[in-house]
């Protein structure tokens, strides 16, 4: 297949009390264009910072990225100068976060934003960066773009932030998107329509989607594929149809069952006991051991590794035969 | 079978006044709740669901008189608490406690858990040396931590202990009603199953009756006896929650609960996608206050407001279509 970004053998750290700190351990992470590829883990799992070392906004110190390749048009982004990544960042490959409100300038108009990523990356005229910024808020959806494009951040809420935020970063066309939980701060109605938005702008565009998020209501209704990642690993991977119908790793169990759904009734959710262990406190073998119900010697001792379950289906889990068992 | 009613509030109304000019003179109000009349039978749990700003937290703080009724009553077993003063107020305070979303915010950083946990009991002078302590430390059992967390300091818990630390320091006075505040939404997947849970077992331990507030219909769904929708400071559709999921009547309801992302693919759904914004409470819309955004409005819709209804089964709603 056809993939516009792989991640490859990533391993980053950053130093914590003198000591030096792995959170990502070696994942690898293949995004085919024009697909949406889900990321899903808990906080900590290390998804949030492999997002930014694509990006290469890894702040260095306190991390680094110890090994590992980023492929992107056939070059590694690695041995980029920061002179040449910033012709890529924004431009070929382009990112939006969390929070919509904290990630706008508040003393420039959302227009003058999203001109400002036009100016450095295009060569337009005034006049052409003008209806260029119009095309791009009609494009994401909202209403009276002409009155809006003259509005500050501060006018606007959450939703409409988002928007913004995404127009800015499809000002120079991406071929990749890198979207960071896009709608965790948002309400459902507004979730649904900026997924909404998301899944549109790839079909017109072509452009691939890397979108990381805690919520597997929200990988499943729009991912192609997905990574479930814990403390650092990448545990378990395959298509979104074949990880829902059949997960083979116990933590992709784990979350399944988390989740209430809108049909059963008032009882004890199965939740996954105990907590993610911290990056300085990893334990030997599989991280999961001290939470998993299957886990035996071998867990404690030897790391699993990505092993093939299915089409296009791998999982790190020793026990991969026996996780059917726990879903009762 | 009548049920016991803890809580009774009647047309409860908060507004808070916005002030312009040099002289601060109050120019309008924020109708953060606009007329809200709900019943909490003992022992069991409403369910308050609602976007950012349609005043689901203002409900719940009034509630609890931790912010002051602009007018209505709230009566809390056959008590009107409505104008009590500070004073008065005291022993009603230990009967009804609330947990907050954000358990890194709502911890006193500077504080031991056991001075955080105990606090209530130092002020309502309750219990004291070794009674006390042990009291704390079955406490802390109880919600699922470890004694050695009492001469420890918040920041050395994560998320989800913290919030247990929170649900501990409101069960330390033995309440009889506890709001829960988005109490899960700030947690990982994986804990928010483990906190909720944690409620569940503690109501039936406990006999405790809840009004537990959430954007996330999922959660509320799973927890809750009836679930009331809230839309702009009002009460737009309140019903036993297993009937609210399977008969959604108002369009608001509907629209909602289609919007939840459910964790299977092979599900399609359609998916009706709200257009603009919740409007603001400060000037709410003439007649019924989502007539801008409602699919099938009509004309009536702009300018007579519905009055909730009972529609048979113990579900209210208040549109005029139904």
């Amino acid at each position: 297949m056809d993939n516009v970004l792989e991640i490859k053998d990533l391993r980053i750290s950053f130093a914590s009390d003198g000591k030096r700190v792995e959170v990502v351990g070696g994942i690898s992470i293949n995004v085919p264009k024009g697909k949406i590829i889900g990321v899903v883990g808990e906080s900590g799992c290390g998804k949030t910072v492999t997002a930014l070392s694509v990006m290469r906004l890894i702040p260095e110190p306190p991390g680094k990225i110890d090994s590992g390749e980023i492929i992107f048009d056939g070059a590694d982004l690695l041995h980029y100068s920061d002179r040449d990544m910033r012709s890529i960042r924004g431009n070929r490959i382009s990112m939006i976060f969390q929070e919509p409100i904290s990630s706008l300038n508040p003393v420039f108009t959302v227009g003058n934003q999203i001109e400002e990523a036009l100016s450095t990356h295009l060569n337009l005229s005034k006049q052409e960066r003008k209806e260029r910024v119009l095309e791009l808020l009609t494009l994401v959806g909202i209403p009276a773009p002409q009155r809006r494009m003259h509005n500050y951040p501060h006018e606007m809420s959450g939703g409409m932030s988002q928007r913004v935020m995404i127009a800015m970063a499809l000002a120079c066309n991406p071929e990749v998107l890198i979207a960071d939980e896009p709608t965790t701060a948002l309400d459902v109605t507004i979730q649904a329509g900026i997924l909404e938005l998301i899944n549109d702008l790839r079909v017109k565009m072509g452009m691939a989607v890397l979108l990381i998020t805690h919520d597997l209501g929200i990988i499943a209704e729009v991912a192609d594929e997905v990574y479930v990642m814990y403390a650092g690993k990448v545990v378990e991977h395959g298509y979104t149809a074949d990880i829902f119908r059949e997960p083979h790793h116990p933590y992709t169990v784990g979350l399944l069952n988390s989740v209430p759904g809108l049909q059963e009734n008032k009882e004890m959710l199965n939740a996954i006991p105990g907590v993610v262990p911290s990056p300085d406190n990893f334990p030997d073998g599989c991280r999961f051991q001290d939470r998993c119900p299957l886990v035996i010697d071998k867990c404690r001792t030897d790391e699993p590794l990505l092993e093939q379950v299915g089409n296009a289906h791998t999982a790190a889990c020793w026990r991969r035969a026996e996780v059917k068992k726990i879903e009762n | 079978m009548s049920v016991k009613e803890l809580i009774k509030i009647e047309k409860l109304k908060k507004y808070f006044p916005i002030k312009s000019g040099i002289i601060s003179r109050v120019s309008n109000y924020v109708k953060a709740v606009d007329g809200i009349d709900l019943s909490i039978p003992e022992g069991q749990t409403i369910g308050l669901v609602g976007e950012s700003g349609c005043g689901k937290t203002t409900l719940g703080k009034t509630i609890l008189k931790l912010l002051e009724p602009t007018s209505g009553e709230i009566i809390f077993e056959n008590n009107n608490i409505t104008h009590l003063s500070a004073s008065k107020m005291r022993p009603f305070r230990r009967e009804m406690q609330i947990v907050f979303q954000d358990p890194y915010g709502s911890l006193n950083p500077r504080m031991k858990v056991e001075s955080i946990v105990s606090e209530g009991l130092v002020i309502h002078n309750i219990l004291s040396g070794k009674d006390r302590k042990d009291f704390i430390r079955e406490l802390m059992r109880t919600v699922g931590l470890r004694e050695d967390a009492l001469s420890r300091y918040p920041h050395e818990f994560s998320g989800g202990q913290r919030q247990r630390i929170a649900i501990a320091r409101a069960l330390a006075l033995k309440p009889k009603f506890i709001v829960c505040d988005e109490p899960i939404s700030a947690l990982d997947v994986s804990v928010q199953a483990q906190i909720i849970n944690l409620f569940i077992e503690l109501q039936e331990k406990f006999k405790l009756t809840y009004l537990f507030i959430s954007h996330d219909l999922r959660v509320v769904r799973h927890i809750s006896d009836k679930v009331a929708v809230m839309y702009l400071g009002k009460i737009v559709e309140i019903s036993p929650s297993k009937e609210l999921y399977k008969n959604p009547l108002h369009p608001y309801t509907q629209i909602l609960i289609s919007c939840v992302p459910i964790a299977d693919p092979s599900r399609k759904r359609v998916k009706t996608v709200l257009k603009g914004d919740v409007p603001s409470p400060i000037n709410p819309p003439f007649g019924c206050s989502f007539h801008p955004r409602c699919p099938i409005a009509v004309e009536k819709c702009k300018t007579v407001e519905p009055e909730l209804r009972d529609v048979g089964s113990d579900h209210l709603v208040s549109c005029h279509l139904v």
